[in-house]
């Protein structure tokens, strides 16, 4: 039993130093040409995740529509968007721009308008005393 | 030293505003609140033991309550007093026929507080709180319905006033357009005239809103049903706003189009 445990021991040991044996003689001569493959083919990697990543991100932002599918149609909103596509020669006029920024401004006010000022509602107070 | 006490009051009278007067009435109406816990706690006790020990912690109470029950209206009362005073769509001589109605009835909570002291007995102080019940439905109620419905028409007023001014403007800019022979303008004026009617109904329910509340008599059973039917007539003004402007944004935009 003894002499069966040495044995498997010093065969471990036989395997461990052709092991070791190996990898010296793998970074000594042929190192340099194994080793600029390897960190090739992962930089090569790398950048393949990466420009798949963007692409992805870019279609779930909206920035590149993936083939086949459709365009979504566009939520119409209450305010139409300020960008006409046939402008005038006074999309860009200044006094055009600055009533356009007022009534916005406004719109948003309007739509948050609070008239009942709900933190002004008197208050709820106990005039009931009584002690019978 | 004269002028010294005269800065600080400037000073102080600058730096009180509606925020200032809102944070001091939420604080008084939570002492109210802890106070009115207490005299609730006291009665019971009274009311179950009667004894002259317990009578006299719910006089105490019971004062307490009814102290910081005036403190709390009053808080609020000049709360309301400073919302007015910063809307700056309500005319001056509004605002000075809503001080009137309203400061009268911040001095009667301070004097009632002030005359609680006096009260010797529970029937003094249940009939000390009956007459603040009273003023509070009969007079306090109706002018603070009141000077709401001025706050939110002062509201009003503000918007409307801006699309006026934008109209204006809009109408100027047309003018030059016309002159130039630069775009047709049918769409516009027709639309523009469209904005100034939705305006101008606006102002009549707003104009419907306030004689409603100013014929609310103050004997009233319900107040606020006068004041529910002011503000759904000024609900109404205000959609008619928002469908004004919104006229004006495709004015704007129809401007800003070729032909």
């Amino acid at each position: 039993m003894q002499n069966q445990i040495t044995a498997d021991i010093e065969k471990f040991k036989i395997f461990i130093r052709t092991l070791i044996e190996r990898v010296k003689l793998t970074f000594s001569k042929q190192a340099p040409v194994r080793i600029l493959i390897i960190v090739g083919v992962i930089f090569i990697l790398t950048v393949i995740f990466l420009i798949v990543g963007l692409i992805v991100g870019s279609m779930k932002k909206g920035g590149l529509v993936a083939p086949g599918k459709a365009t979504p149609t566009p939520v119409s909103s209450a305010i139409p968007e300020s960008s006409v596509s046939n402008p005038s020669k006074y999309a860009t006029d200044s006094g055009i721009l600055k009533i356009e920024e007022t009534i916005r401004k406004l719109d948003s006010d309007l739509n948050s308008a609070d008239l009942r000022e709900s933190v002004l509602r008197p208050p709820v107070l106990d005039f009931d005393v009584k002690f019978d | 030293m004269w002028l010294l006490g005269f800065l600080t009051s400037v000073v102080i009278a600058q730096s009180f505003d509606f925020n200032k007067a809102y944070a001091d009435y939420v604080f008084s109406l939570d002492l109210y609140q802890k106070a009115h816990a207490e005299y609730v706690l006291s009665r019971g006790q009274y009311l179950a033991s009667k004894t002259v020990a317990a009578q006299q912690k719910a006089i105490d109470s019971t004062k307490s309550m009814l102290g910081s029950r005036d403190t709390a209206t009053s808080n609020y009362l000049t709360a309301v007093r400073m919302r007015i005073r910063e809307n700056t769509g309500i005319t001056e001589n509004d605002k000075n026929n809503l001080y009137a109605m309203i400061d009268p009835d911040i001095a009667w909570y301070a004097d009632h507080k002030a005359k609680l002291g006096s009260a010797g007995s529970l029937d003094d102080l249940v009939k000390d709180s009956n007459e603040a019940k009273d003023y509070y439905q009969k007079t306090t109620q109706p002018n603070v319905y009141k000077v709401l419905v001025y706050n939110a028409i002062g509201k009003l007023t503000i918007f409307r006033t801006i699309d006026k001014n934008a109209i204006t403007d809009l109408n100027a800019k047309i003018l030059e357009i016309k002159a130039n022979g630069d775009k047709k303008t049918d769409t516009v004026d027709r639309a523009i005239l469209d904005a100034q009617n939705g305006l101008e109904r606006a102002s009549e329910k707003e104009s419907t809103a306030l004689s409603g509340i100013n014929s609310t008599k103050n004997t009233s059973r319900d107040p606020s049903s006068g004041y529910n039917t002011a503000q759904d007539l000024l609900a109404q003004s205000l959609g008619y706003i928002k469908e004004a402007n919104n006229i004006l944004i495709e004015v704007v935009r129809n401007i800003k189009t070729a032909d």
